[in-house]
């Protein structure tokens, strides 16, 4: 069994089994998450931490996959923060079709004076001839997920990926109206996507060591992020207005990283078209594998804390 | 002069004091001059202003060669401020040569909501097969400044290049010279030989770009102080980001990867235009007390 994040303290699986693959649409999505077997710091002192327990771990050398988005430049930032060695993957589409997200990859290299390595891929050819082939290994119905499976192959070492970054989401009655309906105090879950599993599913179906989440590689990763300051206020619903921790990201990054200001994007815009007619494919061949599980904020913090006070 | 390469050729050069001519020898006395500013605008005014005025000029018509570097954004930047609608037009070095600084560029693009072409081109094979003919045409030794000719040559609309960007060199004393390299003038011999009018100089277009430059306090404060720049390059970024939102970066001229080969055209094509390289220096009092 691959070590999929430390210790495997982040389980998935269907029907209560970890590490398990869907085999019906009955089957019931779940993930769960480890404890922690410390104090946890500040969320910047975690992703240090993080970098160096990962590079101490990897059985080969770290290879970052860079997409250009917010999440993978914080993931740089902690790696040189950590001064452990590593290489930078950047994959770049052909005929210039993610050059908005390329080129904040290559200007945060060359920012932080980490050299990199542009991977080339024919994202419409890849589409179209390799696609199934992947979405088939790893249960996959999104094919923008594909193409970080594909580059997490060509690396020759251990992939890292800036993902599994916590998504929170307030609940809001029926008939919510952004703006117009008075914004009370209610519960705030973390969501669990079984499609983003996929990352992990590729590495385990290729037997390829790597972490395809580089956000909750530890439960005290976790934790730093749900007990930040900002996030407390943000689920004690002081920040009128916010539904999901989406929206302050930048900002939440922000109190931790000198990040480049920029525009959010999926790296897929060019190409959307394309993209959605591949989701109506990969969803006819996998129609029941995108659940949802919810974690309540707070039961959660106190599960992560465990027995440690 | 049927062109006007900038707002009512206030910018002259001259060779022998005749303007806009082509250098004969290595004898030719090169000098330039620029007109008066009718009024007092500070830096980012004047950018707008002129950008108004290049726009109309255009026809509307408006395409920016973006080099990634912090001139040619600010260019864009004073059209866009005014809704002015542009193009931006962006070079790519065959083998990435110059990534980063294309990086740049694309950036200010999305930032902005500007649409871009990307023109991807081979450095090499461009000055093996037509560099010469850049150089005899214009008299330029540089394969930087033919890069840009040969990207203006792929470009239908009106270009506007971020160039004549003012350069304050100390003299002796407590003096400052406002410093007007001959070389750069390849671009108005360029436009000159194509019969084509395009803003190659935006931050000469107009004498109020010039002066607010020179008079603006923080150049005023840099060149007053007691310190160890060079040139007012030094400082261009601060200055910039005075009135411009610019992502900071390091200077670069975009051929850091390919100085062997830019060092080898270069080689040979000073050997032909080399002396097409004096320098003339209006001093910035002038300017102040004009």
């Amino acid at each position: 069994m691959l070590e999929l994040t430390y210790k495997n303290h982040f389980k998935f699986g269907f029907n209560g089994v970890p590490f398990s693959r869907r085999s019906s649409a009955q089957d019931v999505w779940f993930a769960e998450f480890g404890q922690i077997e410390r104090q946890p710091g500040s969320f910047k002192d975690e992703c240090i931490a993080t970098a160096k327990l990962i590079a101490e771990r990897a059985p080969a050398p770290l290879w970052l996959l860079f997409s250009g988005g917010i999440d993978s430049e914080v993931m740089l930032h902690s790696f040189v923060a950590a001064g452990v060695p590593f290489n930078v993957a950047i994959n770049r589409f052909a005929r210039d079709l993610n050059i908005h997200d390329v080129s904040y990859a290559v200007i945060a290299c060359e920012s932080l004076g980490v050299s990199y390595k542009i991977f080339e891929l024919d994202i419409e050819d890849f589409w179209r001839t390799k696609f199934l082939d992947y979405i088939y290994k790893t249960d996959c119905c999104w094919p923008a997920l594909t193409s970080t499976m594909w580059l997490m192959e060509q690396v020759p070492g251990y992939p890292v990926l800036g993902s599994g970054e916590c998504f929170l989401e307030k609940v809001v009655p029926a008939g919510y109206v952004p703006g117009e309906s008075p914004y009370d105090p209610s519960d705030w879950f973390l969501r669990e996507r079984e499609r983003i599993a996929s990352w992990y599913r590729f590495l385990q179906a290729i037997d390829k060591p790597g972490c395809a989440g580089f956000y909750q590689y530890t439960p005290e990763f976790i934790l730093s992020f749900l007990q930040d300051p900002l996030i407390k206020d943000l689920t004690s619903s002081k920040i009128v207005g916010k539904l999901t921790t989406q929206s302050s990201k930048a900002k939440f990054y922000a109190q931790h990283f000198d990040l480049l200001p920029r525009t959010k994007y999926s790296g897929f815009e060019k190409v959307n078209s394309l993209n959605l007619y591949y989701q109506d494919i990969a969803r006819k061949h996998f129609p029941h594998h995108d659940q949802i599980q919810k974690m309540h904020y707070s039961g959660l913090v106190q599960h992560l804390r465990g027995n440690l006070e | 002069m049927n062109l006007e390469l900038t707002h009512e050729n206030h910018f002259k050069y001259f060779y022998n004091e005749v303007p806009f001519g082509f250098r004969k020898s290595a004898e030719d006395v090169f000098s330039v001059s620029y007109g008066k500013a009718r009024k007092h605008l500070n830096f980012s005014q004047a950018c707008e202003e002129q950008s108004r005025l290049i726009y109309s000029k255009a026809g509307h018509r408006v395409g920016i060669l973006l080099s990634g570097g912090v001139d040619s954004e600010v260019a864009l930047q004073s059209f866009v401020r005014q809704g002015l609608p542009v193009k931006a037009y962006i070079g790519k070095m065959r083998n990435d040569y110059n990534l980063h600084d294309m990086s740049y560029a694309v950036i200010a693009c999305e930032r902005m909501l500007v649409p871009y072409q990307i023109i991807d081109y081979d450095f090499e094979k461009m000055m093996d097969e037509q560099g010469y003919g850049y150089a005899e045409l214009s008299q330029c030794f540089s394969p930087q400044l033919i890069a840009v000719m040969y990207l203006m040559d792929q470009i239908s609309e009106y270009v506007v290049v971020g160039g004549g960007d003012c350069i304050l060199v100390p003299g002796s004393g407590n003096e400052w010279f406002l410093r007007e390299r001959e070389r750069v003038t390849s671009w108005y011999k360029f436009l000159q030989r194509r019969h084509r009018e395009s803003c190659v100089g935006f931050f000469q277009y107009t004498p109020e770009v010039i002066h607010a430059y020179v008079r603006d306090p923080l150049v005023q404060m840099k060149i007053r102080a007691k310190s160890d720049y060079e040139s007012s390059a030094d400082f261009k970024l601060e200055f910039y980001q005075q009135y411009f939102d610019l992502i900071k970066r390091k200077k670069m001229t975009g051929f850091e990867k390919i100085q062997d080969l830019d060092y080898r055209y270069r080689s040979e094509l000073q050997k032909i235009y080399g002396h097409c390289d004096q320098e003339y220096n209006t001093a910035v009092t002038k300017f102040v007390t004009a």
